[in-house]
């Protein structure tokens, strides 16, 4: 069973990574705290019992399924709102970032060569792409490349067949390369 | 370049930008973590008897065949007809004769005087 201690340093050792993961997701800083702060108490409340060892594929799992809700009920919330508001303008959905992304790609190719990026452009531009990667492919990804997880775990935390992990990495690798490249910026 | 050279050269960009998160949202992951682990509840503190349980199971498990015993005996079915009343009524409207729950001895021992019937 972990100690409060090895919890401790468990979580604060994941609860910024947690958070991008809820932010490339959400876009949302205040929705993904409340995310990350829903998957940590689900986590103790719930899985303290468990071996320090089985608590990382745990979080995460946690942490999926509180994005996954925080969708559910935006659509559900969504659906009323509809109701209620029947002309209102369906461009405003997420979905259409690949398009915004291609606004800023020709807008930092305006900016230079590559040399004159600064690492925070960098990291920025890398950010906006994750941010335009379908939802599954991105997850795919960053439980892959981010969180360092097998191919098998990452399946079980996403609940899909091995296969369809390796089919999302190899999209969002090809579609991060090519975003990155149309932007200037070597990946 | 390869798929794992990618996502090596973007998890380092990240890892890098892990900092930059600025002050107020650490703080609220901070604030967050200490709140969750405040709620550590009767999973994470078993409780002395669950306790006990775990390291000896026999004598809770004996226990509760005890008392599984103990239900089915006292919610068994009536085993004996005359226990639930019908008997009686065959006999009060002379669908049975008496001396089919009589004693027989006592039935034919006809110096005993008059005729004894026991029903039980």
């Amino acid at each position: 069973m972990a100690s409060t201690r090895e919890i401790d340093v468990f979580l604060a050792g994941v609860e910024r990574r947690a958070f991008k993961h809820a932010l490339f997701a959400t876009q949302d800083q205040h929705a993904a705290l409340d995310i990350v702060q829903n998957a940590m108490l689900k986590l103790v409340e719930r899985y303290a019992g468990k071996p320090a060892g089985e608590l990382p594929p745990l979080f995460q799992r946690i942490l999926q399924n509180a994005i996954y809700d925080h969708f559910r009920r935006a659509r559900v919330r969504d659906f009323w709102v509809r109701l209620v508001a029947p002309v209102a303008d369906k461009d405003e959905e997420p979905g259409e970032t690949l398009e915004a992304l291609a606004g800023h790609s020709e807008a930092a190719g305006q900016r230079g060569p590559e040399e004159e990026v600064s690492g925070r452009q960098r990291l920025a531009a890398i950010e906006k792409a994750l941010t335009a990667l379908p939802a599954r492919q991105r997850q795919a990804f960053l439980l892959r490349y981010w969180e360092e997880m097998d191919v098998a775990e990452t399946a079980r935390i996403m609940g899909c067949s091995e296969g369809s992990v390796k089919t999302h990495c190899f999209r969002a690798v090809n579609a991060l390369a090519a975003k990155l490249g149309e932007m200037g910026i070597k990946p | 370049m390869n798929e794992e050279q990618l996502g090596r050269n973007i998890r380092q960009a990240l890892d890098a930008g892990l900092d930059d998160l600025g002050g107020d949202v650490a703080a609220r992951l901070a604030v967050a973590r200490l709140t969750a682990l405040e709620h550590r509840g009767p999973v994470g503190r078993p409780t002395p008897v669950l306790t006990l349980a775990r390291q000896h199971p026999w004598p809770g498990a004996l226990a509760l065949l005890a008392i599984l015993a103990a239900f089915l005996w006292v919610t068994r079915p009536a085993d004996t007809p005359a226990e639930d009343g019908s008997v009686d009524i065959l006999l009060l409207t002379g669908d049975i004769p008496p001396q089919a729950y009589a004693d027989w001895r006592l039935v034919h021992q006809e110096d005993v005087g008059p005729v004894c019937f026991a029903t039980f």
